[in-house]
C-alpha cells in the first residue's frame, strides 16, 4: 500500500473513500445487481439491471482491447466485476484492480478468482510487475480531484493520470467512465453530496478530461449516457426499498435514509442534466 | 397545519371517479404542503410558479415526491417534480394516473 503522503496529494484520501464504500459489503449487496457493479449501466433495450451492467463492462473491455490481453488494469475496481469479466469472458491472463477501499479488496481476495488481483493502492503509487495491455477506469475519475483544488490543479491531476496510463501501458488503449458536471458546476456541488456521500471529491467537466489527455491519448469515441444513470439509480433505489428492513438491520435507519436521499438526488441530477455520464474510448497518440 | 403524511388518507377522498375532483384534492394537498414548507399561508401559494421559485431545492423536491407517494399509496419518480415543475402540472400528472384515481375514489374501509 502506498504512503499516506501520496494519497493526500492525489485525489480523495483512503479514509474518505472508506467513508462511502466501507458501510459494508453486505449493505451494497442488498441493492446492487448480483455483479455488484456500482456505476452507470448500459442498456440497449429493456434488459434487467444485471444484464445492463454486464453490457457496460463489455463496452469498456471491448474498447480497451482487453480480449486476449496478458495484463489488464482496472483503476477503481469496486468489487471486481470487470476484473472477473476480463479473465472469464475475454481471456485476459492477469487482471489487476486498484481500490482505496479495504472492504472491496478483501471481498475480491476472498473470491480468489484465478488471475484476478486486487490492491489497496492509489494509481499514483502503483508499480506494475509488467506493462499493461489495456486499462479501464469506471467511476474512479470522480475521486481524482478535490473541491479545494483550483481548476488548473485539477486538470494537472487528470493529466498525471493519463501520463501514468502511458507509462504503465505504453501501447494500451484506455476506456473511461465518469460522472461529469453538465449544467451545474463545482460551485453548486451539493453540500449533502460533499459531506455525506463523496467527501474530498470533485467531478470533471468533459472539456477538462479532453484537455488533460491532449497529446497523450486521442479520443476514439464518446457517449453521454446521463439518462442511463438516472435509470440505474432508479433500479438501485427501488431495490433498496424492497430490501429496506434488511438494510436497516445492517446499517441502521439513518444510513439507509441517507442512501435513499442520495439515490433520489442522483435520479434528479442525471435526469435534469446538472450532471452527465461520459464513457470514453481512448488510444495512445504516437510519440513525435 | 400539519403536513398530512401517514397512511392512506387519500383513499376514498373523492366520491366518484371524477378527474377534476381528484386533481383538485391533489392540488389542495400540494398547496398545503408547500405552504407549510416555506412558511406562508395556503392562499399565498401560486399554483403556476415553479417549485424552484417557491424555494424548494432538490432535497425538498425528493421529500415532497416521497411524501405525496406515501399519501397516495403509489410510487412517484424522484424527478417527477422536475418534469412537472408547478403545483398545477404536478397535480395534473398525478391525477392522470389511473391507480391514483382508483385509490382516491375507493370505498373507505375505516370510515368513521
Amino acid at each position: 500500500m502506498g504512503g499516506e503522503g501520496a494519497a493526500d496529494r492525489i485525489g480523495t484520501s483512503a479514509s474518505a473513500i472508506e467513508h462511502h464504500y466501507d458501510v459494508g459489503n453486505e449493505f451494497f449487496a442488498l441493492w446492487l445487481d448480483p455483479s455488484r457493479t456500482y456505476s452507470c449501466a448500459l442498456w440497449y433495450g429493456d434488459e434487467e439491471l444485471h444484464a445492463a451492467q454486464l453490457n457496460k463492462l463489455d463496452w469498456h473491455l471491448r474498447h480497451s482491447r482487453a480480449a486476449g490481453a496478458r495484463h489488464v488494469l482496472d483503476v477503481g475496481c469496486g468489487w471486481g466485476s470487470a476484473l472477473q469479466r476480463a479473465v472469464e469472458s475475454y481471456g485476459a491472463t492477469h487482471a489487476v484492480g486498484l481500490t482505496l477501499s479495504r472492504a472491496q479488496a478483501a471481498w475480491i481476495e476472498q473470491a480468489s478468482l484465478p488471475g484476478v488481483e486486487a490492491r489497496v493502492e492509489n494509481w499514483a503509487d502503483h508499480v506494475p510487475i509488467a506493462p499493461y495491455d489495456a486499462i479501464i477506469s469506471i467511476g474512479a475519475f470522480e475521486h481524482f480531484a478535490r473541491l479545494d483544488q483550483s481548476v488548473e490543479q485539477k486538470v494537472a491531476v487528470y493529466r498525471a493520470f493519463f501520463q501514468f496510463c502511458r507509462r504503465v501501458a505504453p501501447r494500451g488503449h484506455l476506456s473511461l467512465q465518469s460522472i461529469t458536471y453538465e449544467s451545474a458546476d463545482r460551485a453548486q456541488f451539493s453540500p449533502f453530496f460533499a459531506r455525506h456521500v463523496f467527501p474530498e471529491s470533485d467531478l470533471p467537466r468533459l472539456s477538462e478530461i479532453v484537455q488533460a489527455a491532449e497529446r497523450l491519448f486521442e479520443i476514439v469515441l464518446i457517449r453521454n449516457d446521463r439518462e442511463q444513470y438516472a435509470r440505474t439509480a432508479r433500479h438501485w433505489l427501488a431495490q433498496l426499498r424492497r430490501r429496506r428492513a434488511d438494510a436497516v438491520k445492517l446499517v441502521g435507519e439513518e444510513v439507509v435514509g441517507r442512501y435513499e436521499k442520495y439515490l433520489a438526488l442522483l435520479v434528479i441530477g442525471f435526469h435534469t442534466g446538472t450532471m452527465g455520464l461520459v464513457r470514453m474510448a481512448l488510444r495512445p497518440v504516437p510519440s513525435r | 397545519m400539519a403536513v398530512r403524511l401517514n397512511g392512506r388518507e387519500a383513499v376514498g377522498l373523492v366520491p366518484a371517479n371524477n378527474m377534476r375532483a381528484v386533481r383538485a384534492a391533489i392540488t389542495q394537498w400540494l398547496r398545503a404542503y408547500v405552504a407549510e414548507l416555506i412558511g406562508v399561508a395556503e392562499d399565498e401559494v401560486d399554483n403556476e410558479i415553479t417549485f424552484d421559485r417557491h424555494g424548494l431545492d432538490s432535497s425538498a423536491a425528493v421529500a415532497m415526491s416521497e411524501d405525496v407517494a406515501v399519501w397516495l399509496g403509489i410510487d412517484v419518480d424522484p424527478a417527477a417534480a422536475y418534469d412537472f415543475p408547478t403545483i398545477a402540472t404536478f397535480a395534473e400528472a398525478l391525477a392522470n394516473r389511473s391507480e391514483v384515481r382508483a385509490a382516491m375514489t375507493a370505498a373507505r374501509s375505516d370510515e368513521n
